[in-house]
């Protein structure tokens, strides 16, 4: 119905309804006009954005005088008044597209599955055989239930990509979705178009740590699955890495228990590793061009690179580790002092102090996952596996080792996929928190730089986005805006208020704030409106369920934790033919570094190897060990003093 | 009445072409510009149960029970009479009417029976037509009623009591279209009571045991007079007056008494007022006292003071049902006076 103060126009159409029809706000219905365009009969497809009730109560004065002032007497009345439901709805697609006319006059019909894969566009990428959509949920409004898609060239690019959620701490609405689209994706994303895995941080709890852990379903979350295409089961393939604890030897996650150790691996850095990304931990207020200049010099010079000047006596440096790095800094320091000298290659002495402790202090910074070593234990960048999730668990690690880790990992990722080298075309990196990492002010971070070029380039790469945070309005609006794929699950009603949400009507908002588990509002390239559907509980262990069956495990000594992941190369090894080792004869340094060379070098004899870099050990100390001369104190005054 | 179009001034214009001058639609309908011709009166009615006219104190429903919803349903009827063209002096009036019960269930009111009843016809005096006109009116086919009155001669007749003829046959069409309605009902739910807006007809069917109530709001004639009369108006909300039967030679004699449904401070001694009518086979049957008889269906009506039927000016005696049947008529059949 459409009314001269409320006429329908071709965005938007008025309709009115029974008092017990199904309709509401997020309903999706197709209108059927009366008369025919060049032979075809105009459809047009909406989505219920507003709606309104009143009843022929001209002012509720009336009602007052009817009851006699009493409340309770006009509930009472033998007749209620009539009743009006009338729903405003914004037009999703018109059929045919031309000429695109006000919306006609026509019975209004709820859609079915056929109708709603053409409301939104979905017709066009859901072919038999070679379809590109990935669901992400049902659409259950009106008394229907249709699955909906996403396009995964939308999706995952090339033509659009990255996807951002925005919702309430504390729901699990978040986690839950990417962990339900990353198996939809899984199952989903054609062959044609390459292989796919993702790369997902764990920054809260053990929100993430149990993903091949399955879940207690029920019936209804199982015909969901089954509707939507995708097994109710957790991912097949999981692999968890972490930074040691300061000590390093265990391992700083929350997925600690004894049963669940076989897919989780160290991650650990040399300076190698870490040079190129010391930038990521070197406040640019604390660093100045010239040593900014310094730090270029040493990276892209000293560090893995045969060093020799004349300063040092022709003696030759092979720096690969931090320790490396220390004894090349006192050296050098040593030697500019020996020599009364101020300057070296341009560089100030106190340049130098400077940013001598400041690269040494990122191995203190981030004990457990930068090591002094150089030893490394990474990610398998190049032989990333066709549906495969690697986790990194961050949660319990400090903010500088977060960033570094965040940094370097998209780095690599992105080196690789321009090479076509990481054994996958497609990654989805998962991030949450992002307003912490992205956020809309404050100083432009590293971090922050990268996930802005991710967001802006990274589609071409196969390098995706998805993203999560509790307040969209507060991130830069250039990484959410290069989101080509919105989802919303429940809304603080502050964030609604936002300019952000202006564009959604005051019904929409009001659902947004009020929806429950599961739902959500989904924005898409191909979606004319928001859109609402349900999506199933996701098959794996919620982090809270994951910690009460999964129990943290006992952090275990010295011998349980170099045991454990010796068995690993060798698992009929005992603690019996190595237990002299622990018995007090070797510090945990010198046993750790065995335990690294033992993991590194993957040997045939993992017990024979590992004993042996004890007999170097004591062979070594034989010899007397050259003396430490301090470092002399920085003169007094100095402003790199510190 | 199958799917014809409506009957439009320019429709007629085209019909009649030169042989008339249409008159434009937008006025009043006759039922509203034409000034009542008979004076309002009172008439005295013999007592059924009293020995003189008195008030009758009605119990109030108790605070915690519902209302009593005692009606299933409300009938009423609508009517419109409008001069569509003149020929000389002779007008062409263009009159419609309807009916409908509309039925409460589950507290909503629906529409009983397939559709309203609904009558539309031209009325004009043929005998003073050419017969020209006479044909092109029968073109249009819409019946065509004859208004001519046999006791004066054409020439002497007033062109307003030629409306007044033409109103008066509208009305009756109205009258057997809600007594074609009433007798639907009875005889397919004698025992479902019937809120009958006005008189009751005088089918055999409704006056023969049915339960169906008729509730005049105007009052052209007042069935009391003197002392009574005064009583009548004295009534306080929630107050009848005493049983008494209208006679009639047009219809069995009836039950019925005077009914204030809300207080008159301030108003008219007749705001408020209504006047019941039920058979007489219906009171017996209802209780046998028939004060208690009278008491119970005083309820019914007063419990249909609520919802209040604002904003009908006759809100203070008129039931929501009754309203909404007037609503439905006018949505159905477009622009129409309410009886």
């Amino acid at each position: 119905m459409a009314t001269e103060r409320r006429p329908n126009t071709t965005h938007e159409f008025h309709f009115w309804t029974a008092l017990n029809s199904p309709v509401g706000i997020g309903t999706i219905v197709r209108v059927e006009g009366a008369n025919a365009i060049d032979g075809v009969l105009p459809k047009v497809y909406g989505v219920v954005t507003d709606g309104m009730s009143y009843s022929d109560l001209v002012s509720p004065l009336h009602d007052v005088i009817g009851s006699d002032s009493d409340p309770a007497r006009a509930s009472r009345a033998a007749t209620e008044r009539a009743e009006i439901r009338l729903y405003t709805a914004a037009v999703l697609r018109h059929v045919p597209d031309e000429p695109l006319q006000p919306v006609p006059m026509g019975q209004v019909f709820l859609a079915h599955d056929r109708d709603v894969a053409i409301a939104l566009r979905m017709d066009g990428y859901l072919r038999d055989g070679e379809g590109t959509g990935i669901p992400v949920g049902l659409y259950r409004a009106g008394g229907m239930e249709s699955p909906v898609y996403l396009d995964a060239d939308f999706l995952l690019g090339p033509e659009a990509a990255h996807l951002n959620i925005t919702g309430v701490s504390g729901l699990a609405t978040k986690t839950s979705a990417v962990e339900w689209l990353l198996a939809s994706i899984f199952a989903h994303f054609p062959q044609s178009k390459g292989s796919v895995a993702a790369v997902a941080f764990n920054v809260k709890g053990p929100d993430l740590c149990f993903l091949d852990q399955a879940a207690s379903l029920e019936e209804h979350d199982r015909a969901m699955y089954e509707r939507l295409g995708v097994p109710a089961a957790p991912f097949a393939n999981v692999r968890y890495f972490a930074p040691y604890k300061a000590r390093g030897f265990a391992l700083n996650t929350l997925r600690s228990n004894p049963a669940l150790q076989h897919n989780v691996s160290p991650l650990t850095w040399g300076l190698r590793e870490v040079m190129q990304f010391a930038e990521v931990l070197l406040n640019k207020d604390d660093i100045d061009a010239k040593a900014d200049a310094l730090i270029d010099f040493v990276a892209s010079r000293v560090v893995d690179q045969p060093f020799t000047d004349p300063l040092l006596g022709g003696r030759h440096f092979q720096v690969r580790s931090f320790a490396d790095l220390d004894a090349f800094f006192r050296e050098l320091i040593d030697a500019m002092e020996g020599a009364n000298r101020e300057q070296w290659r341009t560089h100030h002495v106190a340049t130098i102090r400077k940013v001598r402790n400041r690269l040494v202090n990122i191995a203190t910074r981030c004990e457990g996952l930068v090591t002094n070593d150089g030893h490394a234990s990474d990610l398998p960048f190049g032989s990333f596996e066709d549906r495969a999730v690697y986790v990194i668990d961050v949660a319990s690690l400090e903010e500088d080792a977060q960033d570094l880790i965040f940094a370097r990992v998209v780095s690599k990722l992105r080196e690789h996929l321009e090479r076509r080298t990481l054994g996958v075309d497609h990654i989805v990196v998962f991030v949450d928190e992002l307003n912490k990492y992205a956020p809309g002010d404050g100083p432009d971070t590293y971090v922050r730089k990268m996930l802005l070029d991710i967001a802006e380039r990274g589609r071409y790469l196969g390098l995706v986005l998805f993203s999560a945070q509790q307040f969209r309005s507060q991130v830069h609006r250039r990484v959410v805006g290069n989101s080509g794929t919105a989802i919303y699950g429940r809304m603080d009603p502050d964030e609604l208020a936002t300019p952000g949400y202006a564009v959604l009507g005051a019904s929409t908002r009001t659902k947004l704030a009020t929806l429950g588990k599961g739902q959500l509002m989904v924005r898409h390239p191909h979606f004319a409106q928001p859109i609402f559907v349900r999506f199933p509980r996701p098959a794996m262990l919620s982090g809270r369920e994951g910690a009460e069956r999964f129990p943290q495990g006992e952090e275990p000594t010295l011998a349980e934790a170099v045991l454990r992941q010796l068995r690993t190369l060798d698992p009929q090894l005992t603690l019996a033919p190595i237990a002299h080792v622990f018995e007090g004869m070797y510090d945990e340094a010198t046993i750790l570094r065995a335990r690294d060379r033992t993991m590194r070098e993957r040997p045939a004899d993992v017990k024979g190897h590992f004993l042996s870099q004890f007999r170097s050990v004591v062979a070594s100390r034989g010899a007397t060990p050259a003396p430490v001369r301090p470092l002399r104190p920085a003169p007094l005054g100095d402003p790199y003093g510190t | 009445m199958g799917h014809r179009r409506q009957l439009t001034a320019r429709a007629l214009r085209e019909a009649l072409g030169t042989l008339a001058h249409a008159v434009d639609p937008g006025g009043a309908a006759l039922e509203v510009s034409l000034s009542a011709q008979d004076a309002p009166r009172t008439r005295a009615a013999p007592l059924l149960c009293d020995a003189a006219m008195r008030a009758h104190a009605l119990l109030a429903p108790s605070p915690n029970d519902p209302q009593p919803g005692a009606f299933a349903a409300f009938l009423d009827g609508v009517q419109e009479s409008r001069v569509l063209a003149y020929v000389g002096t002779v007008p062409i009036v263009h009159g419609r009417s309807g009916a409908v019960v509309r039925a409460r269930v589950d507290r909503r009111l629906v529409t009983w029976g397939d559709l309203p009843l609904t009558d539309e016809a031209i009325f004009a005096p043929v005998a003073a037509l050419p017969s020209a006109v006479t044909a092109a009116l029968e073109a249009t086919e819409r019946p065509l009623v004859d208004t001519t009155e046999d006791n004066l001669p054409l020439e002497e007749l007033h062109p307003q009591q030629m409306l007044r003829r033409a109103v008066q046959l509208v009305q009756r069409g109205r009258e057997a279209l809600e007594q074609r309605l009433a007798d639907e009902w009875c005889a397919a739910t004698p025992h479902a009571p019937l809120y009958v807006d006005g008189g009751l007809s005088p089918s055999a069917t409704v006056l023969g045991g049915a339960r169906a109530v008729g509730v005049i709001k105007s009052h052209h004639t007042l069935y009391a007079t003197g002392a009574a009369l005064a009583t009548v108006m004295a009534l306080r909300a929630n107050e009848r007056s005493s049983l008494f039967v209208v006679e009639s030679r047009w219809r069995e004699p009836v039950a019925s008494w005077y009914l204030r449904l809300r207080p008159s401070g301030g108003h008219d001694p007749l705001w408020g007022l209504a006047r019941i009518e039920l058979s007489l086979a219906a009171l017996a049957a209802i209780a046998p006292d028939a004060d208690a008889a009278c008491d119970e269906v005083s309820q019914w009506v007063a419990a249909e003071a609520s919802p209040l039927a604002l904003p009908d000016a006759r809100w203070d005696t008129m039931a929501y049902g009754i309203r909404d049947c007037e609503v439905y008529l006018r949505a159905t059949l477009g622009r129409l006076g309410s009886s």
